[in-house]
């Protein structure tokens, strides 16, 4: 019978073989000073902003609070060697002058002077001819990812992809494009009404509508340089996942008579100093700390401290031309399709979601246009305006 | 009172006696029937006290061994007939002290009694067990005496020719002659004696001379338990008196004896317990030594270079340890017969023991592994094979990490070895190695990368004074990624890239005379590598092949090195090594305006080389010189220095070794490493040499380390160069170090402290680090404490344990955050400007050992090993990142983390077989 244990077994013990992260505070230096320049000057309407604030120390709790610079000289140059002054607008804001309108082709330099004397500029940076997209389209696809307590969820929705470059020749160098997609969600909301005693009734209803807008990207989207043929041809560039259930979105809405997605696509085409900076800024967002992410890359942009190089400057003055989109997606769960409609571009109110959950205006009338049964659907919020 | 005994004794012997049934009751419930059985059978005969010649036929049928004895030397013994039933070990220690007499142990299945006074013709045995030579009267009577007598083999009686007889105090020894006789003239005094003849081990004999006397001997073979002896091919005060220092070595036995990782033997974690030697933690590829990065390791399997020798992301070793006969390595004075890698060689050697078809195995957490050796013809062919494989993927889907979850991973590796004697000066040696990795963290991107390694080595004996080897060796190393997105098949991708190494290499070795052992010849290495090649995946991808330039390079070497004994107290190893390596065409150089930086936009040229042109030479002269002076016979110091200049660096800016590493040639825009090394050593051994100590200091000077730039493209970048920096730097420290090698609790303890520092020199921004400053280089790990003891309860049953500090590995941090165009960034710090936290665990491991019959073929051992036994979290990395991916779109969370990769202790259980 001994020999019974000649027989080859192995039972694992093991089950909990586990990789896990938490939160780390480390001490770090809190002397570090740095500028941040953010500044975006399209060949689009104007004015244009350039934002100037100071980078906190890593230890504070949000960046909302960032220090805003004031009181600085900004001064914007062309090769033509025109000088355009930024207004301060408060807040660290320098605003264009209504007469500065970029033109394809130029080149612009951004010269800063702060308090201190010290004086920042940028690398020339030229304003290349925009792209845009030759067609769209979304599949219907589910995503997998984890929320904050690392459980595995899933979301579907729409991989909303683009094709590019079709009218380039075979031979041109292919352009670098930035996508900067947001949709904007909006729903609506069906109160029960009341008698004339104040009591609910089911004989009819209010209608609300409320809304809030989101960035699709985690991190920035920009076109890769892999040259897929012959020609500078991309075929579906995917710009986002766009989830089409609510509850994707924070959303806990307990009638969904209404739902429009709103998809804005600003595309803008960069020269080589901008999409090198958004291209390691991806190395940043991107990083998640798996076993196989570059170490720490500094991020660093087109701009300089002249007379002092010991101070740091970071973010960019970018020059880029740009061409804006708008659609209405619309998901069949049942045929898991993805409809997509060019829509009207409209500039979208701002809404802060948790504090007007319900838009406080009742809707004037019925839509002009119902979502689900015309090509080009109804933005709700084109009676609050 | 039925129990006499300590509880704490009982529980303890009552534990260690039926901790292998409660494992198999757990596991298995036919178990418990078994020792049932056995139970009740012994507690039938526990009265019953009988003679040894009942007892023995009982001891055989129950153990499957044969005993030999003289009845009479039982003639006045009685035993328990439970004896029989006990483990062997047990029943024999106890025979052993009822008796008085000693059991010599001729093979697996064959005990034989014997008295502990052999034949001694004058004298005795005192109390202490000192054999006696000369009569106590004659105390101090004489200065000197004559021992004479004879050193016979105890089984057949016939006389050893060529025994040794020696005593290490005196320096003295003697040979018998053909008729076993020996003859020798000490002091007299008390000394320790020792015998030694090949195939019977050795002898050690504690002896009071106080007068003449004749002293027969008798030695007995010893055919089981050399493979697993301590020591079977060198001296027990070696790491003393050698020339060479900074040396470790690893036999099976010491490898075996050592906690698995995840039920694991493994190589490579096996010696980063060691001083000057550093992991890259839990997970990662390589070793650090004294400081170098991982590259600058040569590790040879059979005298061919592995270059990526892990599985799984680092957590298993890519040598399956089954077939390995001993582990070599080398921090300081390296001979010069090894060159190309800066910090030092490892060298492992398979091998095979034993005499008949026998297999080795074992079935672990992540894989399982097969050995298989044979020899054949008489034992002029053997033969080993051994293979590995995989089933690692629930592991992965375990893990509360997305990409981890969807992620898989396998590996398998296959080696074999066939040695040919052709007859007593010339054999062959075949070997053969092939390991295939595939992973990936989504089903779209997989990774794969292999190693294939062959080598052909034939041995020539010219003389007793020349022997020769001829080495023709290859090694392959290719790593591939693709990418195939169902929605863009037309940009689905692979990406590859490779290297070969080709080596020749003739070596001599000559024994003019005792006190020179000289070793010459020439290695000449072919490197070709492809750090990058794209290329379309599948029918619809319209992706352009696309490939970085290749890089090909010789490089050849003659070396001499001698080891000269000027005296029993100075021995020195000089030794030379020239290299000539070229830089060969087909390539693209590029050339940089002068005074600039070697950025992209300071290219003003690139010049184009033909196939085979040789492109840039660069010649290295290496020097090496080790020196030993003995104190006395238990104590040394040792100097050594060596240079070597390394041709080939891997180029990695990620954490740890990853698949998308490249190699890259020294070229003339990268000049290749070189470093200079002082090592500096005080060798003291206890006890007996049953304790050594050693401390050691160094120093390291590196010029030429190959640095990156922020963020640099390592893979298909056409212009690599410009991605790379210039550096130097040196690294020192101190290794404190104590081994314990016998008795019950063996094992060693060692403290490291040891720094590294690099810096650019450049006079351009662009082109430095931290301002050229000096900074810690991520090898810098100041304080090392490791404590490694093995507690041998019994004979199969020991106990180990491994604790291990380390001061935090430095890192790059955060200083500052800021928003830009609504998402989170951060400003990092200067390079390597903080540290880690510190790290430590405690690993421990029962093991229950395979018994020693011989006639039971299946033999089993199981080792229950907990890794991080008090669950520390110790941080693998840091790193700053957004929520996960799909929230942070809508809701920015950007936090510092850090990653655990071993966050709570872990219990295996292995089984390892032989049969």
């Amino acid at each position: 019978m001994i020999y019974l244990k000649k027989i080859c077994f192995v039972v694992l013990l093991i089950i909990t073989l586990i990789g896990c992260t938490e939160v780390y505070i480390p001490e770090v230096n809190n002397d570090t000073q740095a500028l941040i320049v953010e500044g975006l000057i399209t060949d689009g309407a104007g004015p244009f902003t350039i934002k100037l604030s100071m980078a906190k120390p890593l230890s504070f709790d949000s960046v909302g609070a960032a220090e805003s610079v004031l009181d600085a000289k900004l001064v914007i140059m062309d090769n033509e060697d025109r000088v355009f002054i930024l207004d301060e607008a408060g807040s660290g804001n320098y605003s264009t002058p209504t007469n500065f309108k970029p033109q394809i082709g130029n080149s612009y330099k951004l010269h800063i002077e702060t308090t201190d004397g010290s004086i920042y500029e940028s690398k020339v940076e030229k304003l290349l001819p925009p792209q845009s997209l030759d067609s769209i389209r979304g599949f219907y696809t589910t995503n997998n990812y984890l929320n904050a307590n690392n459980e595995l969820l899933n979301a579907t929705g729409a991989d909303i992809c683009v094709d590019l470059f079709k009218s380039l020749s075979a031979t041109a160098s292919v352009p670098s494009c930035r996508f900067v997609s947001n949709v904007t969600v909006q729903y609506q909301y069906r109160i029960t009404g009341t008698d004339e005693f104040n009591n609910p009734t089911n004989d009819w209803f209010w209608f609300y509508f409320g809304w809030d807008t989101f960035n699709l990207n985690g991190t920035e989207n920009i076109t890769d340089e892999k040259v897929a043929s012959p020609n500078p041809v991309k075929q579906n560039h995917s710009i986002g996942f766009m989830p089409l259930t609510p509850a994707n979105y924070g959303f806990s809405i307990p009638y969904e008579s209404l739902i429009v997605y709103y998809l804005r696509v600003n595309q803008y085409t960069m020269n080589s100093d901008s999409y090198r900076f958004y291209k390691d800024a991806n190395t940043q967002l991107s990083a998640n700390g798996k076993i196989f992410d570059p170490i720490a890359s500094q991020l660093y942009g087109n701009m300089k401290c002249v007379n002092n190089s010991s101070k740091i400057v970071l973010g960019l003055f970018e020059v880029s031309s740009v061409k804006l989109h708008a659609f209405i997606l619309r998901g069949s769960s049942y045929d898991q399709t993805v409809s997509v409609y060019k829509a009207p571009i409209v500039d979208v109110p701002s809404a802060m979601f948790n504090v007007y959950k319900i838009w406080a205006g009742i809707p004037s009338g019925k839509p002009q246009n119902d979502p689900y049964y015309t090509p080009i659907p109804f933005p709700g919020w084109w009676y609050h305006n | 009172m039925l129990y006499t005994q300590p509880t704490e004794n009982l529980v303890k012997k009552h534990v260690l006696h039926f901790l292998p049934i409660l494992l198999f009751v757990a596991f298995q419930c036919i178990c418990i029937s078994v020792k049932a059985q056995q139970r009740e059978t012994s507690e039938r005969d526990t009265t019953r006290l009988v003679s040894f010649d009942i007892l023995a036929p009982r001891i055989e049928t129950v153990h499957h061994i044969k005993l030999f004895y003289k009845s009479e030397w039982f003639a006045d013994k009685r035993f328990r007939t439970s004896i029989a039933n006990l483990p062997l070990e047990d029943c024999l220690e106890i025979v052993k002290r009822l008796s008085e007499l000693s059991c010599i142990i001729m093979d697996a299945n064959s005990y034989v009694f014997v008295p502990v006074e052999v034949r001694n013709y004058s004298n005795r045995l005192n109390s202490k067990g000192v054999l006696l030579i000369g009569e106590e009267s004659d105390a101090g009577k004489f200065s000197k005496a004559t021992i004479t007598g004879k050193i016979i083999d105890f089984k057949t009686g016939r006389p050893l020719h060529g025994a040794t007889i020696s005593i290490g105090q005196l320096a003295i020894s003697s040979a018998t002659d053909i008729k076993g006789n020996y003859k020798l003239t000490i002091p007299v005094g008390e000394y320790d004696l020792s015998l030694n003849y090949p195939g019977f081990g050795q002898d050690e004999r504690n002896i009071r001379v106080t007068g003449n006397g004749i002293v027969d001997f008798e030695m007995a073979e010893r055919t089981i338990k050399l493979k697993e002896v301590l020591v079977t091919d060198r001296a027990i005060n070696l790491n003393v008196v050698r020339t060479q220092m900074s040396t470790i070595k690893f036999n099976t036995k010491v490898i075996k004896e050592l906690p698995m990782f995840l039920g694991e033997k493994d190589i490579i974690k096996s010696v980063t317990l060691l001083p000057g030697i550093q992991s890259t933690g839990e997970f990662g590829t390589g070793f650090f030594v004294r400081g170098g990065s991982s590259d600058q390791n040569l590790i040879l399997v059979e005298d061919v270079p592995l270059f990526n020798s892990s599985h799984l992301f680092g957590l298993s070793s890519a040598i399956n340890s089954d077939g390995i006969n001993s582990v070599t390595l080398l921090k300081a004075g390296i001979p010069a017969k090894y060159g190309e890698r800066a910090s030092s060689v490892m060298d492992i050697r398979l091998g095979t023991t034993a005499d008949t078809l026998s297999f080795k195995g074992g079935i672990g957490l992540l894989n399982t592994r097969l050995n298989l050796e044979m020899p054949l013809f008489n034992k002029k062919v053997s033969l080993l094979i051994g293979g590995r494989s995989s089933y690692s993927n629930w592991l992965l889907h375990a893990m509360p990490d997305a990409d981890l979850k969807n992620s898989s991973a396998s590996f398998y590796d296959f080696n074999s070895l066939l040695k040919i004697r052709f007859d007593s000066k010339n054999s062959l040696a075949l070997f053969g190695y092939f390991s295939n990795d595939k992973f990936s963290f989504t089903k779209n991107a997989p990774y794969h990368y292999d190693n294939m390694l062959a080598s052909l080595r034939y041995s020539h004996i010219f003389n007793d004074k020349l022997y020769s080897n001829l080495l023709l060796g290859i090694s392959r190393y290719r790593n591939d990624i693709s990418e195939s997105d169902t929605l863009r098949l037309n940009e689905a991708y692979k990406v590859s890239s490779s290297i070969n190494y080709n080596n020749a290499k003739l070596n001599f070795t000559w024994l003019p005379n005792q006190k020179h052992s000289v070793e010459f010849g020439v290695n000449t290495i072919l490197y070709k590598l492809q750090p990058g090649k794209l290329s379309p995946l599948g029918l619809l991808s319209t992706v352009l092949d696309e490939s970085t330039q290749q890089e090909k390079a010789l490089e050849m070497a003659a070396y001499v090195g001698d080891n000269y004994t000027l005296s029993s107290k100075v021995s020195v190893e000089g030794g030379l090594r020239f290299t000539r390596y070229a830089y060969l065409g087909p390539s693209s150089i590029f050339s940089f305006a002068e005074n600039t930086p070697h950025t992209s936009a300071h290219i003003v040229d690139t010049l184009m080389y033909g196939n085979n042109k040789i492109i840039k030479w660069y010649t290295s002269l290496e020097p090496r010189l080790s020196l030993r002076y003995s104190l006395d016979d238990f104590s040394s110091v040792k100097f050594s220095f060596n240079r070597i200049s390394q041709f080939i660096n891997l180029i990695s800016n990620t954490a740890v070794m990853s698949p998308t590493d490249v190699y890259k040639l020294s070229s003339p825009n990268v000049k290749p490493l070189v470093c200079n090394q002082f090592a500096l050593g005080y060798f003291r051994n206890f006890n007996k040499n049953a304790l050594e100590a050693s401390v050691e200091i160094y120093y390291k000077k590196l010029n030429n380390i190959v640095e990156y730039r922020d963020g640099a493209q390592i893979l298909l970048n056409k212009s690599l160069e410009t991605a790379l920096l210039n550096a130097s730097g040196y690294n020192y420290g101190v290794e404190l170090y104590l081994k314990k090698n016998t008795g019950r609790l063996t094992g060693w303890a060692s403290y490291t402290y040891s720094r590294s520092f690099r810096h650019t020199t450049s006079s351009f921004d662009e082109d430095q680090i931290n301002g050229n400053k000096y900074y810690p280089s991520s090898f810098d790990k100041p304080h090392n404490v490791v404590v490694n003891a093995t507690l041998h309860l019994t004979r199969r049953w020991r106990l180990a344990g491994i604790f291990n500090f380390n001061t935090g590995k430095p890192v790059t941090l955060p200083e500052l955050k800021y928003d830009f165009n609504g998402r989170q960034y951060v400003y990092y710090s200067d390079r390597n400007k903080y540290r880690l936290p510190d790290y430590h665990r405690l690993d421990i491991a029962i093991t229950f050992d395979e018994t020693l019959r011989l006639r039971q073929k299946w033999k089993g051992s199981w080792t229950l090993s907990i890794i991080n036994l008090y669950g520390q979290n110790n941080t693998y990395s840091v790193f700053y990142k957004s929520a996960s991916q799909l929230e942070s779109r809508f809701n920015q969370s950007f936090n510092m983390y850090k990653m655990f990769i071993i966050s709570r202790p872990i219990p295996t259980l292995t089984y390892n077989f032989t049969f």
